[in-house]
């Protein structure tokens, strides 16, 4: 199949890892950042936690933590509370494509408002009904009405 | 007949006209689809869900009714054949028995059981289109080289962008309400609505892009017409450039089978 035939490019790296998401707006934990070259061994001695629960911590994978584990944390890896997370706002979200084609709407230069309902020929599938072809070679008729039907406008 | 593949130039896609409601139209729309929670979606359909809402809780006879829903450029997707068809027919039923054309449609435009309903597929930046997180080449894309994909060339009008370059994301269909739409931005040309319906019947029938390539290939000559033949409608009769007549059994395809499928893990949550 011609899918298998793609060239790809490379992925992104990984980001940090996301600790809650309300549409679309993440807030990201940074605490592998702030250990550094450290390894996770030392830090946990220093926190004063089993390293695979400090791990676990750090790949954002705990749910809840203690205010106390918290201090420690912060003491452990030599930082701020603020240091530990970023609100990744909706900047980084995909954002719609509509935008310029709305203010050329909102300021009346679209010159296609296409609202209006036709009255158009008997469709091919009605045809098939008392017809031998599927395909229609042309509607039957093509009468149009004025702009401004009933419509909502 | 051209190939449908190939990239559209601006100038060939869009049309300067306003026509009636047509295929192929590229409006300010709306999509909405089921979602069951979670981020188990595809990136490209981030900036289309605009709202999250719950629309039915979780019960006995299922998982909550979640739907995302948003704004966007989208292109209809729905036959000529099928728009406004209640309407057409109530037209031409209220004819017959005796209305005049105005009455008749002026009944019909106030009826509002008849379908008012058209099919619409969002346009999606190419560059957030991927395969399990791996971006797909943009050239490929808009070379109309992947299944699904219709690529969409930007509309410049007076120096303003009114129409990124985009591809319509076909696997995303939602049926909404023609009053819906805030806007046409632009209609297309009879041969950009070809290769709307050429990736539609691509995507959800034949799957091989070859298929009219291969036959004029194998003919030596263009394919001047094809028709459903008569009495058969799995075959498909092509009138070739010297008014010979080719028929053939048109095959759906279909995937392979013994590959992965998804487990427990992909089931909706119970209660």
């Amino acid at each position: 199949m011609a899918d298998k035939k793609l060239s790809f490019a490379t992925p992104a790296e990984p980001d940090a890892p996301v600790l809650a998401d309300i549409d679309g707006v993440h807030l990201r934990w940074y605490l592998r950042d702030l250990r550094g070259g450290r390894t996770l061994t030392e830090v946990a001695q220093e926190v004063g936690i089993r390293s695979d629960e400090l791990g676990r911590i750090e790949r954002g994978e705990t749910t809840q933590i203690r205010f106390t584990t918290l201090l420690r944390i912060l003491k452990g890896y030599r930082c701020d509370i603020s240091d530990l997370f970023k609100v990744e706002a909706a900047a980084n979200r995909p954002q719609a494509r509509y935008g310029s084609a709305l203010r050329a709407y909102q300021a009346g230069e679209l010159s296609h408002p296409g609202r209006r309902t036709e009255v158009r020929g008997l469709g091919p599938d009605e045809q098939n009904l008392d017809e031998a072809d599927t395909f229609a070679e042309e509607p039957v008729s093509r009468r149009r009405r004025a702009a401004g039907s009933s419509l909502r406008q | 007949m051209s190939d449908p593949r190939s990239k559209i130039p601006a100038d060939e896609f869009y049309v300067r006209a306003d026509p009636p409601p047509q295929q192929g139209d590229i409006l300010i729309g709306t999509v909405v689809r089921v979602v069951a929670g979670g981020e188990l979606f595809p990136r490209r359909w981030a900036a289309l869900d605009q709202a999250v809402s719950e629309l039915l809780p979780a019960g006995p006879d299922g998982p909550a009714l979640r739907v995302a829903a948003g704004r966007e450029l989208v292109m209809v997707t729905t036959h000529d054949c099928g728009l406004d068809k209640e309407f057409n027919a109530r037209v031409r039923r209220l004819a017959e028995a005796g209305a005049d054309e105005h009455d008749a449609t002026a009944q019909a435009e106030v009826a509002t059981e008849l379908d008012r309903s058209l099919q619409v597929s969002p346009l999606v930046d190419p560059a957030l289109v991927t395969v399990d997180g791996v971006p797909i080449s943009s050239g490929q894309l808009m070379a109309g080289k992947v299944v699904g994909y219709l690529p969409v060339p930007a509309l410049d009008d007076g120096g303003q962008e009114l129409i990124p370059e985009s591809v319509v994301d076909l696997s995303y269909r939602a049926t909404v309400d023609r009053l819906a739409y805030t806007a046409r931005v632009a209609s297309v040309s009879e041969f950009a609505r070809q290769a709307l319906r050429y990736s539609l019947a691509r995507l959800d029938a034949l799957r091989s892009p070859l298929v009219e390539l291969e036959l004029a290939d194998a003919v030596g000559q263009r394919i001047k017409k094809a028709r459903v033949a008569k009495g058969n409608q799995l075959v498909v009769e092509l009138t070739l450039e010297d008014d010979s007549v080719l028929r053939l059994l048109q095959q759906p395809g279909s995937p392979d089978v013994g590959g992965p499928s998804r487990t427990a893990a992909s089931l909706p949550p119970r209660g």
